[in-house]
């Protein structure tokens, strides 16, 4: 096949950290080259990371910050030994609280972890001790415990530098056990990603979809990492691509409940609202405005399936699009003044992009007949969205600087309906590589694949905005 | 204004989470925080019970989450799985097919909405729902603009043949509806469709 991107393949994506580890100080690179030597292949640690993972060790906090932003690092070398089952704490629950930890660590992408108990080179009595990481190479060390007391858990970890002993973090959050055992782990998680990186982790996240249930599809809810699902509508109808608030407070959807393609709004607390009931017999693809005031959608009030904006508060109409064309799939770059679409007009649905007023119109894609989906990544800068290629549907990412694409998914089955995760690192899509249609992530360089959802045929997923 | 209530159940209760129960204080947990240094964590905190819950360090209680919080779905999804109801070739007016990505009508597509507009002719009465289809390629956002246009586009050219468009009202199931759930070229073929939907009186 003529590849019709700029790369066909996951593995002609560079990884970040090894290209910018190069330039790293001598010292650095000697102390790497240490830690390289003592490397065993369970250890995750590469020696080019480790230059990168052993100079941000030398840094202060901030500094550390700066150097992931700088080198676009992405892997810092991080201890996590087991949760010590403390006061009235079942060692059951400590393992379960000490994996999900692990797990929200290890799907951030930030870092690499070392075995949990340093591969047995670390005394069992220290491995809370941060000198003994140190020497096998961690660069931080996150120590925890869990405590309990009749239903009521407490969950304590506390975040230090190696070298220094600086500690970064130390923090105790409570909750109900064991209805929230694994909130209790992912809000740690995210505040080690905080204390490290600086940016907000998305272990407090979740997932909206919609799954077949009884002779319709219903609205679902996941963690991100697809645990905990609980289905949110009963409605015995069809319900199609859920996509949230800005404050992760409600959720916008289509809906047959009232027999033809509606937009209603799900409140947090259960109450569902219809925006359009009457006008038009499709209204469909609703998205959020960043300012969560308004939203955009199509309907074929006029004649034609046009994008179209609605203001919440006055429930005041904006036509956006005028062409015979179908003009759907909208969403909203993340600075609320553009807005990228789906239209046919040029023959074949193509990803479009125009001003918010529906002005300044200019086309996006131009490999491939067939693409759509469009979505705008958190930071601005890309838009994913899904091409036909060789006769099946793969998630392209659109660099707007440059106009690279690179195409991030492969293998058998179509890949559909991606949505960026608020770091801006992870997407969400649908995919039928094993059958029926399921919840997959990916990191945005095509890697750490993972099914979420088993069962009957998931799609439309939404990532949530991280909990604020 | 538009806006119309509708309650839908939430599958789940919600609840807020108990707060200030005893033992959330405000001192840091015993055997964390001893600073910088080794062994930072000794392995067993030789304090009671009571006093370790009751010497919480700032300890941050969880909020409650939106969108509720029962039941939880253990299972596979779809456990208990009503089979889903099949179109079926139905009522006097018939079937018509597309091609992919198309909304054009075929010569075979023109004969048979001449003979179904005759019928309509002939029952002046009734009204008929125009239902587009998809096959399941695409996503399901563009399916549901294609469903709709492969429906509008039937209707208009009935009412061109002559029918009132009030007896007409199109919708597009996109591709939720499928004929033949299969996964080929030979379902798909049978799933790019529009319906009909004959109202009585």
């Amino acid at each position: 096949m003529k590849s019709v991107h700029s790369t066909d393949q996951l593995d002609a994506i560079r990884p970040r950290g090894e290209r910018d580890a190069r330039p790293a100080p001598a010292r650095l690179a000697r102390r790497a080259q240490r830690g390289g030597l003592r490397s065993t292949p369970g250890f995750v640690l590469s020696l080019a990371l480790a230059a990168v993972l052993a100079g941000a060790a030398q840094a202060q906090q901030d500094e550390l910050t700066g150097t992931l932003r700088a080198t676009g690092a992405r892997r810092v070398a991080l201890a996590v030994p087991p949760t010590e089952a403390g006061t009235g704490a079942g060692l059951t629950g400590a393992a379960e609280v000490f994996r999900v930890l692990r797990d929200d660590l290890e799907f951030s992408g930030w870092f690499g972890l070392l075995d949990p108990r340093g591969e047995g080179r670390i005394a069992a009595g220290r491995l809370a001790d941060a000198r003994a990481w140190r020497e096998v190479g961690a660069a931080y060390l996150a120590t925890s415990r869990l405590e309990s007391l009749g239903d009521r858990g407490r969950f304590t970890v506390r975040l230090v530098e190696t070298s220094a002993g600086e500690e970064l973090l130390h923090k105790t959050w409570g909750g109900a056990l064991p209805g929230d055992l694994r909130r209790l782990a992912h809000v740690a998680g995210d505040a080690i990603v905080e204390a490290l990186t600086g940016r907000p982790g998305i272990a407090q996240t979740r997932l909206s979809f919609v799954s077949v249930h009884g002779e319709g599809k219903e609205v679902y809810l996941m963690d991100y990492d697809g645990a905990r699902v609980r289905r949110l509508t009963s409605t015995g109808t069809i319900n199609l691509s859920p996509s949230w608030s800005p404050d992760g407070r409600r959720l916008t959807f289509l809906s047959y409940l009232d027999r033809k393609p509606s937009i209603y709004l799900l409140d947090e607390d259960g109450t569902v609202t219809t925006l359009h009931p009457k006008g038009g017999d499709l209204n469909a693809a609703p998205d959020f405005a960043p300012d969560g005031q308004s939203l955009v959608f199509s309907s074929d009030r006029d004649g034609n399936t046009e994008l179209y904006l609605y203001e919440l508060a006055t429930g005041r109409e904006t036509r956006l699009t005028r062409h015979p064309a179908i003009d759907i799939a909208a969403c909203w770059a993340p600075d609320g003044r553009r807005i990228a679409f789906t239209s046919d007009r040029s023959g074949s649905p193509q990803i479009y992009v125009m001003s918010r007023d529906g002005s300044e119109t200019t086309r996006l894609s131009w490999q491939g007949g067939y693409n759509e989906s469009a979505a705008w990544s958190p930071d601005g800068t890309r838009i994913a969205f899904v091409s036909r290629i060789a006769g099946r549907f793969e998630i392209v990412l659109h660099e707007l600087a440059t106009g690279r694409e690179t195409i991030i998914t492969s293998g058998p089955g179509n890949k559909e309906n991606p949505r960026w995760a608020p770091d801006g690192r992870h997407l969400v899509f649908s995919g039928n590589r094993d059958g029926e249609y399921a919840i997959y992530t990916i990191r945005d360089d095509g890697t750490d694949v993972r099914r979420l959802t088993r069962g009957a045929p998931a799609e439309t997923p939404d990532w949530s905005p991280p909990r604020s | 204004m538009r806006h119309a209530g509708v309650m839908l159940l939430i599958a789940g209760v919600f609840f807020a989470f108990a707060s200030g129960l005893a033992g959330c204080g405000s001192r840091s947990g015993p055997g964390l925080d001893t600073g910088p240094g080794p062994a930072t964590t000794p392995a067993t905190p030789d304090t009671d019970p009571r006093d370790a819950m009751d010497s919480g360090a700032d300890t941050a209680e969880l909020g409650a989450e939106g969108f509720g919080e029962g039941e939880l779905i253990s299972e596979e999804l779809g456990s208990g799985l009503v089979e889903q109801p099949r179109a079926t070739e139905r009522g006097p007016l018939r079937t018509i097919y597309f091609s992919f990505d198309s909304s054009e009508l075929d010569d075979v597509a023109l004969r048979t909405l001449e003979e179904n507009a005759r019928w309509l002719r002939q029952h002046p009465d009734n009204s008929a729902v125009v239902e587009g289809h998809c096959d399941e390629r695409g996503t399901i956002e563009y399916n549901l603009g294609l469903g709709a246009r492969r429906a509008r586009s039937v209707r208009d050219h009935l009412v061109r043949l002559g029918i009132d468009s009030g007896r007409l009202r199109t919708i597009s199931y996109g591709e939720e509806r499928p004929a033949d759930p299969g996964h080929d070229e030979m379902a798909w073929s049978k799933n790019r469709r529009v319906e009909f939907q004959v109202l009585e009186p």
